[in-house]
């Protein structure tokens, strides 16, 4: 009933229409994953040997060969100074993927 | 808040000692190849003085206070008041302060006293002595700060081991009406007191056979009850979130300026937390200087080492403005700001 009324109401109002999925996908996805993009790139630069194309969203970077305590240290800094966020030991120890990491900071 | 000041108190003159015996992290066997270089380079700290068994860290306090009494030409009997800032003392008990009033051969109407603090207790410490001394309304007073913190810490952890070395300081400060004002921003956050501990060996958790059993936490993080252990990401978080906000307090409470500060010297922790901080306070990369790579964090008596390794010759010949800034275990921090006149500066001390 909820859809039936909504595709009604969209189809009369620009307006209405305008704030729906389709503009949801065209407008606000891709600020999202601008957001995402951002964060991997930047939690990229924290290594030092390792190329910043070889990180995705679902990069498990525990099984990176320089991850350990200190670049967890460079990545609790970088998200401190870049994201005014502040991350501890269990959120690193949560997250597996760079995306896991992201929504733990996005939910702070 | 403890935010105030102090009158009629001035800095006159500071020494430090560190033993001999050098280890390089390089070099360190607890660490892979690649995890020493990335040590030195993100953390900042290559080479520390390790006392051998036997020195402490009154001894280290010592030398420094011998040879700055002997080059500011104090008399030993003006010497009203001595302060012993130290996590390591020699014994539990007595005060190891006494020891040293003893060994300095100062007067018996001198007031002598421990306090235990760490990180912090540099900044502690020239509050306590200034605060005593404008009570007194005259005299000279020591306050001697240093630790051997390796002597608390297993060889067998990597979580500390790298981190920490010896050492042990002297400042002389004497009561002189119309001396540059101290300003000071002293805090406390006990919820963090597990942080840094050792968490047997004292009243709540008496030493027992158990204390000394070696415990396996991770690969190179072996350790008993009896040895140091730290927290590093709280330590990190910690550090972030509190030591700008306090010297941010002091500056705005006493209209204190930033860019007309020459030289801001902050408890030598670890370089990728100081230039977090330095940047948070907008101070200048040439205002910020660091002891670390070649001696380590010595605990309380980072600020003084870095002041005669780092800074001997710009301090000893002109006025300065100066903020320190101490922050580690309790949790414990505060921060000093003080403008001084040229000040008596040995060279540094090897013991």
């Amino acid at each position: 009933m909820q859809t039936y009324t909504y595709c009604i109401l969209a189809a009369i109002s620009p307006a209405i229409r305008n704030t729906s999925f389709v503009y949801y996908i065209r407008h606000i996805a891709p600020i999202i994953n601008m957001e995402l993009q951002k964060f991997i790139s930047d939690f990229a630069a924290c290594f030092n040997s390792t190329p910043v194309e070889s990180f995705a969203a679902d990069t498990q970077f525990k099984k990176n060969e320089e991850w350990g305590s200190m670049m967890a240290l460079i990545v609790i800094a970088m998200v401190d100074s870049d994201y005014n966020k502040t991350i501890g030991a269990e959120d690193i120890k949560q997250a597996n993927t760079v995306q896991d990491l992201f929504e733990t900071i996005k939910k702070k | 808040m403890a935010l105030y000041t102090i009158r009629n108190v001035a800095l006159c003159g500071i020494a430090a000692s560190v033993p001999k015996n050098t280890e390089d992290n390089l070099y360190m066997e607890l660490l892979s190849p690649q995890e020493r270089e990335m040590f030195v380079k993100t953390v900042g700290i290559r080479y520390r003085r390790v006392a051998p068994p036997g020195l402490t860290a009154s001894d280290l306090c010592l030398s420094s206070a011998e040879k700055l009494i002997e080059e500011l030409g104090w008399e030993k009997e003006e010497i009203v008041l001595l302060v012993f800032v130290s996590q390591t003392p020699d014994y539990l008990i007595p005060n190891t302060s006494s020891v040293l009033q003893h060994k300095l051969g100062l007067s018996k109407t001198c007031l002598a006293f421990d306090v235990n603090l760490g990180c912090s207790g540099y900044t502690y410490g020239l509050s306590i002595v200034a605060a005593q001394l404008a009570a007194m309304q005259h005299g000279k007073a020591l306050l001697l700060v240093g630790d051997i913190a390796t002597a608390t810490i297993s060889k067998e952890d990597k979580s500390v081991t790298p981190l920490f070395a010896d050492a042990g300081s002297a400042t002389a400060m004497e009561y002189v009406p119309g001396a540059p004002t101290l300003h000071f921003n002293l805090q406390t956050d006990g919820s963090g007191y597990q942080d840094i501990i050792i968490p047997d060996g004292g009243m709540r958790n008496p030493f027992s056979e158990s204390s000394l059993t070696p415990v396996v936490y991770e690969k190179s993080v072996v350790r008993n009850a009896l040895n140091m252990r730290l927290d590093g990401v709280n330590i990190f978080n910690f550090a972030l979130r509190e030591v700008a906000p306090n010297i941010k307090a002091l500056y705005e409470k006493y209209a204190l300026d930033i860019p007309g500060t020459d030289y801001f010297i902050f408890h030598q922790a670890n370089k990728l937390m100081l230039e977090s901080v330095r940047k948070k306070i907008g101070a200048a990369a040439e205002k910020v200087p660091y002891s670390l790579y070649d001696l380590g964090n010595t605990s309380a008596a980072t600020i003084p080492v870095t002041i005669v390794n780092n800074l001997r010759k710009e301090l000893s010949t002109g006025n300065k403005k100066l903020l320190f800034s101490g922050f580690g275990v309790g949790l414990s921090w505060g921060s000093v700001y003080v403008e001084t006149l040229p000040l008596c500066i040995p060279s540094l001390i090897e013991v």
